[in-house]
Parts: structure tokens; sequence; C-alpha cells
């Protein structure tokens, strides 16, 4: 389907749902985690570290360490 | 297809062979070795339940995401099971820091990023007060040719719905749209 109309661009908008299972939501997938990888200006700093708290985890993944 | 990459992710990144392909679009490499860290988890019989954004996407929402979140048993078999699995897809000594003593006890939530740095894995047996393992509704489900173990929509709403993270709530939202969920 190469061309789609929408009414609003609330309608463009909406989320994409597909079935598990569906051939389509994988090749979907790949796509949106190669172009993020590629898009991603930082990498994380390789290793374990402990947390008390998914709160505190949290906080320190949003902190990425080391630029690319 | 299986594909090792452990040599490839810590010796050079240039050698990794080709990506396998999945229609007209190659996998990432981070696709790719998520699903590999999946087959081992299987492979080895850890117990566990993918969460967060990456069991979004296995319901059928695709998502952009950095990590990949885990439910695990807290017991020290499955920690070990665990540790067999990441040291098969990664030759990564710092896997032996992952201990069921931190688990089990006052560190419920490890990270652990892997040698290319490009995603972590976020692994927990705890949340907070409100979840434990035995709190969860656990599927199986495809990731590509791979089943896995995933939180169900409905407790992926729970755990969404109630924290404060703005993208969460939203995610809340269109979990309860689309899979008609009720609030208590």
């Amino acid at each position: 389907m190469p061309v789609r109309k929408f009414r609003s661009v609330e309608e463009m908008n909406q989320p994409v749902w597909r079935e598990p299972g569906d051939a389509a939501l994988y090749s979907t997938i790949a796509a949106l985690w190669e172009t993020g990888r590629r898009l991603q200006k930082h990498r994380f700093q390789p290793g374990v570290r402990r947390f008390r708290s998914i709160d505190e985890l949290e906080m320190a993944a949003d902190t990425p360490s080391v630029d690319r | 297809m299986s594909t090792d990459i452990r040599r490839a992710v810590v010796l050079d990144p240039a050698a990794a062979p080709p990506c396998p392909t999945v229609g007209r679009y190659t996998h990432s490499v981070d696709f790719a070795t998520i699903k590999q860290v999946l087959a081992a988890f299987e492979r080895e019989g850890v117990r566990y339940a993918i969460f967060g954004a990456a069991a979004l996407n296995l319901h059928g929402l695709a998502r952009f995401t950095e990590d990949l979140d885990v439910f695990l048993q807290p017991t020290e078999g499955n920690i070990a099971a665990l540790r067999r699995a990441l040291s098969g897809v990664f030759d990564d000594p710092s896997i032996e820091q992952i201990t069921a003593e931190d688990l089990l006890g006052d560190y419920p939530a490890i990270q652990y990023v892997p040698p290319t740095g490009t995603f972590h894995l976020d692994l927990l047996t705890r949340l907070g007060e409100a979840f434990t393992y035995a709190d969860l509704e656990i599927m199986r489900i495809p990731f590509d040719d791979v089943t896995v173990s995933v939180v169900s929509p409905r407790t992926l709403y729970r755990m969404k719905r109630d924290t404060v993270r703005l993208k969460d709530k939203a995610d809340a939202a269109l979990l309860k749209e689309r899979f008609g969920i009720e609030d208590p």
C-alpha cells in the first residue's frame, strides 16, 4: 500500500499494533532498533552494576557514560 | 540460523559475521544479540519473564529500546543458569559478578552491559514492594523464531500504570485500549 490517506494528524499518528508471530512485527522491530542504534550518540560502560532498587537503576540508565 | 558472536564482540566488531535477515531488513546487531541471549536462557532453563519496552515490542507494538528488562525467579540455581546462559553468548568474565547473594539480598536490580556497550540487560528479582516473580502473569510468545517468556499485557499494564514516567503512562494507556484491560 504505497499511499495512505488520513483525515487528521491524530489519525496518522495512531500506533500500529501487529500480532505476535507476524513476520512484519519482527522486521519492523529490527529496522527500528537498527535505526535507533545508528542514531545513538553514546555507549554504555560495559560491565556489571548493582542497585538497591529499580529507581536507582533507572536513574543510572538515563545517564550513559561513554560518548561514541 | 546460529551466529557465534562471542569472538566478534570481544575482539573486533568489524569481523562480525553477516547479520541474519528477515524479509528485506537486515537485523541489527542488538536484535540478533538479544535473540541469542533469550535463546540461551531457553537452552539453560532460566526462569525469567521479559517486561518493559521489549515486552511491549513482543506484544505487537514496535518501539526502540536500549535495554532488555528481565524479571528472574529468585533462586540460586536460577541465577547460576542465568550466568551460564550469558557466558554462552558473551566471552566476558564480568558475568561472574552477577551473583545470587546480591540478587537475593540487598541488590535486587543488576545492570549488565555487554562488551559492545550498545544496550543493557536490567536483571530484577523484585520490583519495589509491588511485584515479585510470583506475582507475574507470564505468557509464552514468539520472538521471531524463538519462543520466550513475557509478562502478560495485563501485568505489563499494572507495572507501567503506577510509575511516574510519562512514557510509561502513555504505554499503559495504549495497552489498556489494545487489550481491553479493566482497572480493578
